[in-house]
This record gives structure tokens, C-alpha cells and sequence, in this order.
């Protein structure tokens, strides 16, 4: 016998050796990919959404220098602080709001023939609080010190952020309504309130002696109305674009392939591998939802929108015929307990779609991206969370080949997360369209136990929010 | 091994039936292996789940110019080492000491028992020789890479493994004659 004749018959009696771990095992295992797979799709989202974030940030700023650098250009502007580049760009609307005014004002100033009276030191105070350039106000004083008239204007109606601005100054002018007054159509002068600001059209289009009359539309925080979608759904195993290769042989949520007693028999020697039945691939299918949202203004970018929804998504698949009845244990790791099943045999003789009715509470952000009256552009994103009410899905047994029921397999409530962008059409009437694309992923595993593979549903389609009422 | 190479690959998508499809391949055997280097197969089972973790998450650095289930099996081995270390029942069993070199004994008897029954009697090595003799005699480990893996000096891993095997001839040879007697030696 040859030297390490002993190492040899001990290392080739030790390959042979093998045994039987038990399910469990397996359990654990796939349960920690998963974590591991969901933690990868963190590292995925994370940056995705930081990207999101500081892109936004960056466009806000962005936004607010040109504002800035509308009122630096501004004729007789020489008093731009640095620091309000620095300001949101709502800030810098007020402001060149304000440079406006006080440009108007100094306009009228050199263009009235009266001569401009004395400003108490109070309203001085007041006025200098909001900004309002004082050395160059047209005042009269004729009836009473503490009024002061709005001058001509000089801010066309071209300017579509008019609205927008006389909406954020409402406060304000409430704060001075004993000192600005407008002239009446009677031809009297009326002291500028809240009431009457709300009749102007615009409030900056006053002059000294017009008798014209304006009406001015403040915005509504609220807005409620219908949405609905309509698109293709599928499911996935991860988010698509990330795992798009799965999508081919993958079957979906009425698919659990699994090998619950093993089908690869071991064996000293070689490896006997018995291929269990496969299930046939899934197809997209029809999904839509309708339902009703409340839409809260936050500021007069951002939005947030909320709903109650019903949806429907449904998947296609090739089976094979009915059977009414089979007595067993089908999928026995995914908690199916011994019992009777009806189902399918696989095959590719019947077309069969599966079904889902969801009942959604979608929550979403809306950022406005632009500040065009005519056509608004949103971004949209958030969460939903839903409640599965109804599935006809099938699940497939590999080893029996078999498609059975069993609704208690499924999550009944899930949690997704959504994505799009809208177009705001006839923004300028009452009743606005917003539509545009829209995306759904379901966060959540469709099958509420481990030991599978992922099944994520996933919409894809076009949305639409119809506004009923304003407040 | 093209079926193999496809299995990797469909793993890596994420395949979750191709996963489990790895996993039958391979648990058996690596089962056996973990089982050798434990005192139990509850921890047998432990380290292969570990192992198996590993083995999915690091599956992309796998080359297929090996084959597979040879680098399953060093992840296997590795988690098991790790496994001793860190747990504090089998730190006893590594607790190795400098020995002097133990005679090579040129003993080469043939092995007329089962594999089951060698196995058992691998496991009932004295603390030290068992992980020693497992990754030089199975896994065919050398010296140098057993003292860098366990952190001792080469000669310390020879000698040890001198022992283990002189004492397993040992019992080999008397298991042959008196299979009962034998099999509870090392309790």
C-alpha cells in the first residue's frame, strides 16, 4: 500500500458522506437572502431618494436666484440684500412683489401732478415692516394722514404670477387696510380690506381716480375631486430595471414554485435530478382603479394629496385542464395544510387571468415643478397602503404540477410605494384635469410566507384627477 | 458543469427556485461536512445556514474555473472554523498547543468500516486533532494553511494531526475486531 493510501480512503469514504438537513435549514436561509435582497434594494432607494431630494433642493434654490435676479433687474433697484439670495423662492416672490409695488409707486409718484403729503411715523413703521419702499410712496392725505393711495400700475397683466402673489399678500394688506385704499366705483375712496381685495382682479392695476372695477380670486388650500388609472399590472420579483431577466420564466403571484420535498435525490456516485413540472410564464394584464382624493395645498409648490381607491390588477397565464377535487398536502412549506383543492393541471390549454381587488389609501406629495398658469407640471410621489379584498390567483405545487386555490397564502394588506408626473389642463377653470403617467410597486410580498420567491406587484399606466370643488 | 455555471447564473438574478435548486444540490454533502467539524447536528445545521448565506452572497466572486461544489466546500469549512471560534463550547477544542513534532508513522491500513462509522469516530478525536485531521486528511489542507487559518505554528498543526491519525488508525483497527468496544473510546 502506497504512502497517504490512508488520507486517500479517508477522503473518499468522507465524500460519500452526506445527510439530510432539515427544512428548516432551508427556511432560514432564504429568509436571510431576502432580508439581504431588501437590504440591497435600500442601498438601491436610498441614494435614489437623497438624488431626488438634492436635485429638488438644488431646482428650489436655482429657482429662487432667478427670482432674485428678476428684481436686481428691476429699474431703480439698488437694495437687494445678499442675503435674500439666499431666501426660499417664495421669499423672493414676496419681495419682488414688493419691488414692484414700490416701483409702481415711485412711477406714479413722478407722474402725478399732486403733490405727495406726509406719512405718520406709524404708518412709516408699519409700512417699512412690509417692505414697502417709503421714500418713494404717493400719499395723499386729504382726508385722513394715515391713508395712503395705491399708486398707478406698472405690473402688466402679462404677468401670469399676479394671481399668485396678490393670493400672498392678502395678509398683509389686511395688516394695512386702514392706510390703502382703492377708489370705489362711485368714485370714493374705500379703504383696502380683505373683503374687497377678494373682488379685485388685481389689486396692483389700481390708480388714483380709475373707477375700474377688479376682482381678485384667492386660491384655495383644498381641493377634492375623482382619480382613476388605467394601465397593465404584473408581478415582479424585484423592482424592474433591477432584475428584468426574472421576468421571462418567472411565474407570478399565482405561481410558488417550490420543492418542498426536495426532487434531487443524492446518492454516492452521482446525482439523480428529477425536473419537477414548470409553471408556464405569466403575461401582463389589464389593471385600473378609481376612486376620490383630497388634495391639501402646503405652499405653492408643494401639494399633498390623499384618496380612498379601489384597483384591479390581474395577470394572464397558460394552464392545463380543470380538476375538482385532489386530497393532499399541496405546497406544504408555504402553510397549505392537508386538504381538498380544486384547480389545474399544468399545461398550455386554457388561458387563465388572475385576479385582485385591492381597496388603496394612496398618500402622495405633489411638487409643482414650474410656475406656468397655463400648463402645470407635477412630480409626484408617495405611499400607499392597501388591503387585498379578493384573488382568484392560483399557486403552483411543482411537485404535483398541480395549480390550486388558497386565499389564506396571500398578504391581505400590503404596502406600496408610487411615482409619477402630471399635467395640469385647463388650470385656469374650475374644474382642472390633471393627467399623466404613473408607476406602483408593491412593497410588500404578495405571499405572506417565506421560502419563495419574491412576488411584488407592479402598475404601470396613466392617471387622472379630476377636480371637483375648491376651498 | 454547464448546468452548474446556468444555476450560478440564474442565482445571481435572483432566482429564488434556482436558489433552492443550489441549495438540494449541495446541503447533503455539506451537511456532512459541517457535521465532521461539530459536536452536534443542530450545529452542523447552524453552520450550514450560515455557510449557505455566505455562499448566495458572495456567489458573484465565484469563477467557474474551480469546480463549485469544491468552493462551496471552503465556505462550508471557513464558516465551520469561525463557528468554533466564536462559540464558546468548542474554544477548548482550539485551544492547540506548541507540541513537538510527533514520528510519522508510515501506517497505511485499509478502512473496513463504514463511512458512518468512520465518521463517528472522527468526531470523537480529542479536542484539537479533530479539526486538525478534517482539514488536512478531508479537505486535503496543508500544514501552512491550517496554522494560518487556526492561527498556529505549522509544526503545531502536524503534530496534532500525527496524533489524530495515529489514534484513528487506532481505533480503526480495533473497531474492526470489536466494533462495539471501540465505537465508545472516545466518550
Amino acid at each position: 500500500m502506497s504512502e497517504n493510501d490512508f488520507e486517500k480512503q479517508v477522503k473518499l469514504l468522507n465524500e460519500q458522506w452526506r445527510l439530510n438537513p432539515s427544512e428548516e435549514v432551508w427556511t432560514k436561509v432564504s429568509r436571510q437572502i431576502q432580508r439581504e435582497k431588501r437590504r440591497r434594494y435600500l442601498f438601491v432607494w436610498i441614494p435614489l431618494l437623497l438624488l431626488m431630494t438634492g436635485g429638488g433642493y438644488w431646482l428650489r434654490m436655482d429657482s429662487a436666484k432667478v427670482a432674485v435676479e428678476k428684481i436686481r433687474d428691476l429699474p431703480g433697484n439698488q437694495e437687494v440684500s445678499p442675503e435674500s439670495i439666499q431666501l426660499s423662492s417664495d421669499k423672493a416672490d414676496d419681495i419682488l412683489e414688493k419691488k414692484q409695488m414700490s416701483i409702481a409707486t415711485e412711477t406714479e409718484s413722478a407722474n402725478d401732478e399732486e403733490k405727495p403729503g406726509e406719512i405718520s411715523p406709524q404708518v412709516k413703521n408699519r409700512l417699512s415692516v412690509q417692505g414697502i419702499n417709503l421714500e418713494t410712496a404717493s400719499v395723499i392725505n386729504e382726508r385722513n394722514e394715515n391713508t395712503l393711495v395705491t399708486p398707478a400700475p406698472t405690473i402688466s397683466d402679462e404677468n401670469e404670477d399676479i394671481p399668485v402673489v396678490a393670493e400672498k399678500t392678502i395678509g398683509k394688506y389686511r395688516q394695512i387696510s386702514t392706510e390703502l385704499q382703492t377708489v370705489s366705483e362711485s368714485g370714493g375712496l374705500v379703504p383696502i380690506n380683505e373683503r374687497n381685495m377678494l373682488e379685485m382682479k388685481n389689486p396692483f392695476s389700481l390708480t388714483a381716480g380709475s373707477n375700474t372695477s377688479v376682482h381678485l380670486i384667492r386660491k384655495p388650500v383644498w381641493e377634492w375631486g375623482l382619480t382613476g388609472s388605467v394601465g397593465a399590472s404584473y408581478i415582479s420579483d424585484g423592482f424592474p430595471g433591477l432584475n428584468l431577466d426574472n421576468q421571462r420564466d418567472k411565474s407570478m403571484a399565482d405561481m410558488a414554485p417550490n420543492y418542498p420535498g426536495g426532487n434531487f435525490n443524492a446518492a454516492p456516485g452521482g446525482m439523480v435530478v428529477v425536473i419537477p413540472p414548470t409553471a408556464s410564464p405569466i403575461r401582463p394584464g389589464i389593471a385600473w382603479n378609481l376612486g376620490g382624493f383630497v388634495k391639501r395645498k402646503i405652499n405653492s409648490r408643494f401639494f399633498v394629496r390623499g384618496g380612498l381607491e379601489y384597483q384591479y390588477a390581474s395577470a394572464n397565464r397558460m394552464i392545463g385542464s380543470r380538476f375538482s377535487s385532489y386530497a393532499g398536502n399541496l405546497n406544504s412549506n408555504l402553510g397549505s395544510s392537508f386538504g381538498r383543492y380544486t384547480g389545474y393541471y399544468a399545461g398550455h390549454s386554457i388561458n387563465y387571468t388572475s385576479r385582485y381587488h385591492f381597496i388603496s389609501l394612496p398618500i402622495d406629495l405633489e411638487w409643482r415643478l414650474n410656475r406656468s398658469a397655463l400648463l402645470p407640471v407635477y412630480l409626484n410621489g408617495g405611499l400607499r397602503f392597501s388591503g387585498l379584498v379578493f384573488s382568484n390567483a392560483l399557486h403552483f405545487d411543482s411537485p404535483t404540477g398541480l395549480y390550486f386555490r388558497d386565499p389564506s397564502l396571500f398578504r391581505r394588506v400590503q404596502a406600496g410605494v408610487s411615482a409619477g408626473v402630471s399635467f395640469e389642463l385647463f388650470a385656469q377653470r374650475r374644474h382642472a384635469v390633471q393627467i399623466g403617467p404613473t408607476l406602483h410597486y408593491g412593497l410588500s410580498d404578495i405571499i405572506k410566507h417565506p421560502g419563495q420567491e419574491n412576488q411584488h406587484l407592479f402598475f404601470m399606466g396613466f392617471k387622472t384627477a379630476w377636480n371637483l370643488g375648491k376651498k | 458543469m454547464e448546468n452548474e455555471q446556468k444555476l450560478v447564473k440564474d442565482c445571481l438574478k435572483g432566482k429564488a427556485v434556482a436558489q433552492r435548486q443550489l441549495y438540494d444540490l449541495f446541503a447533503g454533502q455539506m451537511l456532512g461536512v459541517c457535521y465532521r467539524y461539530t459536536k452536534s447536528l443542530a450545529d452542523a445545521e447552524d453552520v450550514l445556514q450560515e455557510g449557505f448565506v455566505r455562499v448566495f452572497k458572495y456567489l458573484g466572486q465565484y469563477r467557474a474555473e474551480g469546480e463549485l461544489g469544491g468552493w462551496i466546500r471552503r465556505i462550508m469549512v471557513n464558516t465551520a472554523i469561525n463557528y468554533l471560534k466564536r462559540n464558546s463550547k468548542y474554544q477548548y477544542d482550539l485551544a492547540f498547543t506548541d507540541e513537538t513534532l510527533h514520528p510519522i508513522s508510515d501506517e497505511n491500513p485499509q478502512i473496513n468500516i463504514e463511512v458512518k462509522e468512520l465518521v463517528n469516530l472522527i468526531r470523537q478525536l480529542p479536542p484539537g486533532y479533530q479539526t486538525v485531521f478534517n482539514m488536512h486528511a478531508v479537505e486535503g489542507y496543508t500544514h501552512v494553511e491550517i496554522g494560518e487559518i487556526l492561527g498556529i505554528n505549522e509544526g503545531t498543526s502536524r503534530s496534532q494531526y500525527m496524533r489524530a491519525r495515529n489514534l484513528l488508525i487506532h481505533w480503526i483497527e480495533k473497531y474492526s475486531e470489536e466494533p462495539k468496544k471501540v465505537f465508545y473510546v472516545g466518550k
